[in-house]
């Protein structure tokens, strides 16, 4: 048994893991209708590829027609169905993911890629083709043939059993120069103090109308401002108030509303598990939406780092996927930019930046008259023709442009032949591709081959619908609570109320254990606190002719003052429920339609307030307003006679202390 | 083996940069050398590192010295060997780059020639290891009472001479300019004054002609020593230096063997590179108006003719 146990400590040794998604699941950088192409039997939003593919959307237009085309040749390049290997600067998108990994010290990378065998040989070929292979890094690339989403991919890994720490998952398209290791520290420094934490998400700080901010990735969070421990998280912006349950409140809190998700989250080892017991988990926001909700039953807690320095951005859409370009050339993502060598052979030629963010290598031959710049790369062995303009572009290795022609923000990859005259702009061209001056170049365009298809950015309104749902809190049961009641449960609810308070003042129960039982049982019914207050005080009065089997027949004084016992008793537990104007208002609507339904009472109401008043649970300018109100219940008129007398003492007492 | 010396946490402190990569370097030497033909693989080696980190010199630089110490050790055991062929002086004038020890031919094998490589690698070890220590000697020559200092950015050479002067029971004060992108004065004044308790001024670096009148002494280090004399230093010291210049107040530049290059500066030459580095430590960012509107550069060196300089400190 010795060595076993020493195997296993060994397999437990703290060796840097990390999940890289080679794709987004279905949910492509270029639209949905990109993923359907790319998986013609599937459906859409059960299977995106998520991470790295950029490029795949088409315009409505064309929508249908290129559909067509696909069905009649679903083989599509295995380069092209890999996003994680679209050009981006001068390298593939998947290189900035795997440089970022490797510089923070990660020893052990799986690249989870859902598209089958055909995009796992894309990847592995581009790995070994360049210098990850020589690191000191174990780079496993799994693919899978019938993986639908996030949720299946942790659960196929899980079931392989290759990940045993704690590790970092990095979503596709990932851009970062934070140093991961420490999140990871920090994340187990979190782990100490709660041992429920099972993931950290990172966000960076980033206005909304950022250039490299997708209009789709927005989320409105709530953090506890001392842990970082997330309360409520919802996919939109929340222009209209957030729901947060009361328990959840804490001393400090932030609302964070402009920052976006960098797709890299800190994992404990126990995410994979969970994602194995819950098989109905697709995306990581099924995950955390499920996390709060059971935050109490299950005590896994999802904390947030907001980064506000360094640069962690993810690509999403063909706009994030335009700004973060742009972003890798300004070298604000430095040390990932061009003139770097990372990714590449050791013979490879680096580039060198020159002046307005030119990045030249080697070997390019430029037309004098060719202005190149601000900010543009153009690769080694490319010929630039005459008067040609290129402005926050890249250009691959061996391309040809020609003369006249006008390229911006354009992405293109490598042996790409652009004739005398195009004009360019906004567009992603990939490998091989020839673009004549007839071809229909539209911007947004993603060129493969030669085909055109235009990227369509903006939401749909199937995902704006998608998303009303979207908003969890923790203890999300209290959410439920709001969507409206039977008058059923809250009957059944008063009458656990009236239990409790029965019950506490009999066996003389103290008052923030019955406060705790009775939040208990409002929970369970699904109630409003308002609701609660209601009940509590209907309970209050009505304890007195439940104790008491002669109440009514007994004399009004008898009977007022077995109530004022009861009242006396539970003031500080009527405090609890009234704090402000709304529950004394609440609370006075409720003694009427008491005093309307029973009216052994009515005579009562008078000193009922008058204690109230006393008490300072209700307030005079309350009761003023109350009075003048017109009633709704048929007894309205004969209960405010009944109390008229005490409005009078009011009404002179406030006028002696104004005369004061 | 490992060719990038990873760049990723933004060299804050250059100096330290260049001396834990030339520290490593010699660590991954000692290991490589059971291989043969050592000078070809060194030549290599010098030049993938700096490919790897073009704007670094410092790695590039202890090969090519390591490579005249190779090509000295072998042609004093040629010699010996065989005395007919004394046509090399003892000690050949040094220069880094050269490579003309007349005509030997490296291939033959000579016996013992590897244990003196490694002994010759100890001793460049220990010599990087006290450099810093070795320039601070002589700081009680160069540093007089009621001096009034001026120094650049971070700089851990500095930093020990200025300590040992206050050792040796100098009182003088220190005038620290800040410097960006890192804005490294920072940490040094801080450094200065709550650990060794030398009273200091901090300053943004543009502002320092202001003040240059009342400085008696400006001492820098350098991120590397180009072949003319001139010097690839943190950026903004050049204007500071022709301020200093303005005022005849001498300029004194400590700097470890290390630093010392064969490059010449010329715009062509990529060895002396520029770096630019993120703007994010200039600009945030966060900030919509200038990220839309405007490109940031962020520069870490500034190249300072060697006119300006008046004495170049050494460790040997």
């Amino acid at each position: 048994m010795a060595p076993k146990v020493h195997i296993l400590r060994e397999e437990k040794e703290d060796i840097f893991q990390a999940v890289l998604l080679a794709d987004n699941f279905g949910y492509s950088i270029f639209g949905p209708q990109w993923a359907e192409k790319r998986y013609p039997n599937r459906n859409i939003f059960g299977d995106d590829d998520d991470d790295d593919d950029d490029d795949s959307e088409y315009g409505d237009d064309k929508q249908k027609g290129e559909k067509d085309i696909t069905q009649e040749e679903p083989e599509i390049d295995p380069n092209l169905s890999q996003e994680c290997l679209i050009p981006l600067g001068n390298r593939k998108l998947l290189d900035y993911s795997l440089e970022a990994l490797t510089v923070s010290g990660v020893q052990d990378i799986f690249i989870y890629c859902s598209s089958g065998v055909k995009g796992g040989t894309a990847i592995k070929d581009h790995i070994r083709n360049s210098k990850w292979s020589d690191l000191n890094v174990k780079i496993s690339v799994i693919s899978s043939e019938d993986c639908d989403s996030l949720g299946d991919a942790l659960r196929d890994l899980d079931a392989k059993g290759m990940i045993r720490n704690d590790f970092i998952l990095m979503a596709a398209g990932v851009l970062t120069n934070i140093a991961l290791k420490p999140l990871l520290e920090d994340h187990r420094k979190i782990m100490k103090l709660d041992k429920g934490a099972v993931m950290t998400l990172i966000h960076r700080k980033m206005p909304v109308g950022h250039r490299s901010r997708s209009v789709r990735d927005n989320q409105s969070i709530l953090l506890d401002h001392n842990t970082g421990k997330v309360l409520a998280y919802s996919n939109k912006i929340q222009d209209k108030g957030m729901k947060i349950p009361t328990e959840n409140l804490k001393r400090e809190m932030e609302v964070i509303l402009n920052t976006v998700d960098t797709g890299i989250a800190v994992c404990s080892s126990s995410v994979l598990p969970l994602f194995t017991d819950n098989f109905d988990f697709v995306s990581i926001q099924d995950f955390i939406k499920n996390i709060l909700m059971n935050e109490e039953v299950m005590g896994n807690t999802i904390y947030l780092r907001q980064m506000k320095t360094g640069y962690a951005n993810r690509i999403v859409d063909f706009d994030s996927f335009m700004g973060v370009s742009l972003d890798v050339l300004e070298r604000w993502s430095y040390p990932l930019v061009p003139d770097m060598p990372f990714g590449s052979n050791p013979g490879d030629p680096v580039y060198h930046m020159g002046a307005n963010f030119v990045y030249k290598v080697a070997n390019v031959i430029a037309s004098r008259d060719a202005i190149i710049g601000p900010v543009a790369v153009v690769g080694c062995e490319t010929t630039v023709g005459k008067c040609v303009t290129i402005q926050n572009s890249s250009i691959g290795r061996r391309c040809f442009v020609g003369q006249n022609s006008v390229i911006t923000n354009a992405q293109i990859g490598d042996g790409v032949t652009i004739e005398d005259g195009c004009k360019i702009d906004r567009c992603v061209i990939l490998d091989g591709a020839c673009i004549t001056l007839d071809r229909n170049m539209p911007p947004n365009s993603l060129i493969v081959g030669d085909r055109t298809f235009q990227i369509q950015n903006n939401p749909t309104e199937d995902d704006e619908s998608d998303e009303d749902d979207d908003d969890y809190a923790a203890n999300g049961k209290d959410n439920m609570m709001y969507g409206g009641h039977q008058e059923a449960d809250f009957t059944r609810f008063s009458e656990e109320v009236m239990e409790s308070l029965h019950r506490g003042f009999t066996d003389n129960v103290a008052l923030d254990n019955l406060f705790v039982e009775i939040q208990g049982s409002r929970t369970a019914n699904f109630m409003y606190f308002d609701h609660a207050t209601v009940a509590v005080i209907k309970g209050i009065l009505g304890l007195a002719p439940r104790l008491y089997s002669d109440f009514l027949e007994s004399s009004l004084v008898i009977q007022w003052n077995k109530t004022k016992v009861i009242v006396v008793k539970y003031t500080e537990l009527l405090k609890l429920y009234v704090k402000n104007l709304a529950g004394q208002e609440s609370l006075l609507k409720t003694i009427e339609e008491y005093a309307n339904d029973c009216p052994y009472f009515r005579p009562m109401t008078m000193q009922l307030l008058h204690y109230y008043y006393d008490e300072d649970i209700l307030s005079q300018d309350v009761i003023f307003k109350w009075y003048k109100k017109e009633s709704l219940y048929e007894a309205g008129a004969e209960i405010r006679n009944k109390v008229q007398k005490f409005i009078e003492w009011l009404e002179t007492a406030s006028e002696e202390s104004e005369d004061e | 083996m490992t060719t990038t010396i990873s760049t990723a946490d933004g060299e804050k402190v250059m100096e330290d940069k260049a001396y834990i990569e030339a520290a490593a370097l010699l660590q991954i030497l000692e290991i490589s050398l059971k291989r043969g033909e050592v000078l070809r693989w060194l030549k290599n080696t010098s030049e993938r590192l700096t490919n790897a980190a073009i704007s670094e010199s410092a790695s590039s630089n202890m090969i090519h010295r390591l490579i005249k110490i190779i090509q000295e050790e072998f042609a004093a055991k040629k010699k010996i060997e065989n005395s007919a062929s004394s046509n090399l002086p003892a000690h050949a004038p040094s220069r880094l780059d050269s490579t003309e020890l007349g005509i030997v031919d490296f291939t033959e094998e000579v016996p013992d020639l590897r244990s003196d490589i490694l002994n010759a690698i100890l001793d460049l070890s220990a010599e990087l290891e006290s450099s810093g220590e070795n320039i601070a000697e002589d700081a009680e020559k160069h540093i007089h009472q009621q001096d009034v200092i001026l120094t650049v950015g971070k700089s851990r050479t500095v930093e020990k001479f200025l300590v040992k002067a206050k050792a040796k029971k100098r009182r003088f004060e220190v005038i620290v300019a800040t410097c960006g992108p890192f804005y490294t004065g920072r940490e040094m004044a801080a450094q200065l004054k709550n650990r060794y308790k030398i009273p200091v001024t901090l300053m943004e670096d543009t502002g320092v002609f202001s003040v240059m009148s009342r400085v008696s002494k400006v001492i820098i280090g350098t991120h590397t020593i180009l072949a003319n004399g001139g010097l690839k230093a943190i950026a903004g010291c050049h204007p500071i230096l022709l301020a200093a210049k303005h005022y005849n107040v001498p300029v004194l530049v400590l700097a470890p063997i290390y630093k010392l290059s064969p490059d010449y500066p010329s715009s062509n030459n990529v060895k002396i590179a520029n770096r630019f580095v993120s703007p994010e430590n200039l600009v945030k960012y966060e900030d919509l108006q200038v990220m839309n509107n405007a490109h940031v550069y962020a520069t870490v060196f500034d190249y300072v003719p060697p006119e300006l300089i008046t004495l170049f400190i050494f460790n040997m």
